[in-house]
């Protein structure tokens, strides 16, 4: 794919990649907060609304009156916990090679181009903490080429990470329980609202002209 | 102590205010809201071109509105310091015609802090954190209104209730709120309500009473610093457990004594600044209650005055207020003068042409001073025939109020302005009710060009305008209640009471005089507002009417609310059929010639 300037294309798409994992950890973190004090308060499909329609806006769910703080969120806060980010982004990242489907102007990312966004991603700090995600970039290569279905992006490596690593959160508690729920159903849709951003940035970094990407 | 003037303090806020019985509430019942919607308007089209809320529109309209009653001032910057958002909100859902889910759908992800400013303040909404305060305090202002009618209006004019019976009335008012808030399943604890306290037990004492708080917690500091925190408490509902929660606390100074005399001393000057019983309403409907339950409680009382309508405090025996009214006297004054008019007249007049008047009349006459307004039976004013205004005259109307609303201060002054369009209002208003005519609209509308002419030319040159002449109409009109048909005149007096012929047309002769007379007297007493004849100046349209928020109980009723054409704020009028008041005739007619035509038929 014919990129106006392919570095900072690269570059860029790794950040909208980033803050997708970024905007998807505080999401559960400002979702854990709702079970303290507004469970009765905040409908969950407003949370859902707000986090989908801000795919890469890190904190949009403050717009809904939500705080993340060592009060709320008091059992989020484990160094085991935060490693939770490195994962998140990194489950991400190894859906990078899906983006080859992605054709704009009958032009598709090359395997190098993907690789080397794979590369920009993991350099800022996606990271397999334990090898919790049996995925990987080279399998979702081969899957692609092969055109065979991909595993759908669920929750299952972060429940299993937590019920491993986080016996904070592994507690059958009613803001435990209701965390793991909202998280299968946000991991599910979340995936495919950022393929939807991603599109959207490759569409600006390849168009023929800047006016063309401010009249749009 | 003055029972008329009670204090109260608010949530997160040390200051006392002030509640002046009966005045605080019938200013809040009568305050115009008009500015600061508009204000709020323009601060909604400003943000909507620059992206951010300008806050020097913003905060002076804040203010307007904190003098509306002193609890929004207290909260101003507390609960109310999003009143200007809430406005706006308000103000592009009932003109766009969308829902409040619409619109937060809209401003989802927002692209600049106004659009975040809507979606955070909707979002707190849903989630219950917050009301639309704008609509709040307009449905207040309408509760306040409905009560004070429901507690001291009285179906004749002038009659007393008796104290029992006003309690009774504020008490089944307020208990039939309770009973639907209990049927609806809300509990009373969930209601607004207020508490009686002293500087001391208020629920921010320790804030309020600063300097005396400082010097107790220095004795305590130490045992309060291993103290157990109770602050998660804050978070819970703790309504079952206050009394254990309070000797908690209690635990940590129990062992106090008595300060030393200065330190006493001290606290002793602190408390004398501070007032001794303090009200603390959680809320704007809490605070107008407790001034109606004061008002009952100290027996003062409201009624409703004769000549314009409006509530007033009843102070004494009369039965017209004080408020100064369009022809620049007070109703009291008014009606005074009226009296004393009548009376000179009468003894000047009747003792002429007394042959004609029964003995009874002519005795009463001449020998005590007429007092025909209380007693004479005012007739129903007159229903005439609406004026139809031609749309150009309207669009020209339209764009004189634009082109001096966009010149206030800066070439006319702002109460200039309001006087001017108040008057414009007054006088579509007058057409309605036909009690103007087109012409006089249209004379008002060519001086209006000439002001307008004028203040634009002292805004380019940053100068006030020059004096421009009214119309003659303008200055020359008489009394607005007579156009209104309120004054009372011998002549329609006498026409509910059996008089001869000859006497009548004897009234009405007295009546033209004193009418003469009294349009003299106006004339060389300035008005201040300018009228034109037939303008009528009534309680209703001197106030400048706010915008009435539709209510809608579902989004559902907003979505399916019918386009409106500008007149849905007003009530819907009554068709009377006109009620004339003819010269009596007395021939006598026999029962044949009564029952002739009908027996031909």
């Amino acid at each position: 794919m014919l990129f106006i300037n392919e570095a900072a294309a690269i570059s860029g798409l790794a950040d909208t990649i980033i803050k997708g994992g970024v905007s998807l950890y505080n999401a559960m973190k400002y979702i854990y907060s709702i079970a303290e004090d507004d469970f009765y308060n905040i409908n969950i499909k407003d949370a859902f609304k707000v986090v989908l329609n801000n795919i890469t806006d890190t904190d949009c769910l403050q717009g809904l009156g939500l705080h993340i703080d060592s009060r709320t969120c008091a059992e989020m806060q484990s160094e085991e916990y935060n490693h939770v980010l490195a994962l998140m982004v990194y489950s991400l990242a190894v859906r990078i090679p899906t983006l080859k489907n992605v054709k704009i102007n009958d032009e598709n990312m090359t395997d190098d181009q993907l690789y080397r966004l794979y590369n920009a991603v993991m350099e800022k700090g996606a990271e397999n903490y334990k090898d919790m995600i049996a995925e990987t970039f080279l399998e979702t290569k081969y899957l692609v080429r092969k055109g065979k279905k991909l595993q759908p992006f669920t929750a299952d490596w972060y429940k299993t990470y937590i019920y491993t690593y986080v016996p904070e959160l592994a507690e059958n508690t009613n803001k435990n329980i209701y965390l793991l729920g909202f998280a299968d159903v946000l991991f599910a849709n979340f995936n495919s609202c950022l393929e939807e951003e991603i599109r959207n940035k490759m569409t600006e970094y390849t168009a023929d002209n800047l006016s063309e990407v401010e009249g749009k | 102590m003055d029972n008329s003037i009670v204090r109260f303090a608010v949530y997160d806020n040390t200051n006392f205010y002030k509640i002046e019985l009966s005045r605080t509430l019938l200013h809040f019942t009568e305050f115009d809201f008009t500015y600061f919607w508009e204000q709020c308007i323009e601060a909604g089209k400003t943000a909507r071109k620059t992206g951010r809320l300008p806050q020097n529109i913003v905060s002076g309209a804040k203010t307007v509105v904190g003098r509306a009653h002193p609890y929004i001032e207290a909260c101003v910057s507390t609960d109310y310091s999003e009143i200007v958002t809430d406005c706006i909100v308000e103000y592009i859902c009932h003109s766009e015609r969308i829902g409040l889910e619409e619109l937060w759908a809209r401003c989802i992800s927002p692209k600049n802090p106004y659009e975040e400013a809507i979606f955070r303040r909707i979002s707190e909404y849903k989630a219950n954190r917050a009301m639309n305060r704008w609509t709040s305090i307009v449905r207040l202002q309408e509760y306040a209104k409905n009560k004070m009618n429901f507690i001291f209006d009285t179906d004749t004019i002038g009659a007393k209730l008796s104290d029992d019976t006003i309690r009774a009335r504020k008490e089944y008012f307020d208990l039939a709120l309770s009973v639907a808030a209990n049927e609806l399943g809300c509990p009373g604890t969930a209601l607004p309500s207020v508490k009686l306290c002293t500087p001391s037990t208020l629920p921010n004492a320790a804030f309020v009473v600063g300097k005396v708080s400082k010097s107790i917690y220095r004795r305590f500091s130490d045992e309060l610093a291993e103290g157990s925190d109770l602050s998660a408490m804050e978070k819970r509902d703790c309504s079952k457990i206050r009394d254990q929660l309070a000797m908690e606390a209690y635990s940590y100074v129990k062992g106090m004594e008595r300060p030393n005399e200065i330190e006493m001393n001290f606290a002793l000057e602190s408390f004398r600044e501070t007032p001794a019983e303090l009200y603390y309403p959680d809320s704007l409907k809490a605070a107008i209650d407790l001034e109606f339950e004061l008002m009952v409680r100290n027996k003062i009382y409201m009624r409703k005055c004769e000549n314009c309508g409006r509530f007033f405090t009843a102070l004494d025996d009369n039965t017209r207020c004080d408020r100064v009214n369009s022809s620049g006297k007070t109703c009291r004054r008014q009606y005074e003068e009226l009296v004393e008019s009548i009376t000179v007249e009468a003894r000047s007049s009747l003792p002429q042409g007394g042959e004609n008047i029964s003995g009874e009349n002519a005795e009463t006459a001449n020998a005590a001073p007429i007092s025909p307004v209380s007693s004479v039976v005012v007739p129903p004013p007159e229903v005439r025939e609406p004026v139809v205004v031609p749309k150009e005259t309207e669009k020209r109307a339209q764009k004189l109020y634009n082109a001096l609303y966009k010149r206030v201060n800066k070439g006319i002054d702002e109460n200039e302005f309001k006087e001017w369009s108040q008057y414009l209002s007054n006088m579509k208003r007058n057409l309605k009710i036909g009690e103007a005519t087109l012409k006089q609209y249209e004379e008002f509308l060519d001086y209006s060009d000439r002001l307008a002419k004028e203040v634009k030319l002292a805004s380019k040159n940053k100068t006030f305008h020059a004096p421009v002449e009214k119309p003659f109409d303008m200055i020359n009109s008489g009394s607005t209640a007579d156009a209104a048909g309120v004054s009372e005149t011998p002549v329609e007096a006498a026409a509910e009471k059996e008089i001869s012929e000859d006497e009548f047309v004897e009234i009405a002769q007295l009546s033209e005089k004193i009418e003469k007379n009294s349009a003299k007297n106006a004339v060389s007493e300035s008005p201040k507002v300018p009228q034109v004849e037939g303008t009528v100046v009534s309680s209703d349209n001197v106030k400048v009417k706010p915008f009435t928020p539709q209510a809608f109980d579902t989004v559902f009723d907003a979505m399916q609310a019918g386009t409106g054409d500008g007149d849905e704020d007003e009530l819907p009028k009554k068709k009377e059929k006109p009620v004339e008041i003819k010269k009596p005739k007395w021939e006598r007619i026999s029962r044949e010639d009564a029952f002739k035509d009908k027996d031909e038929e």
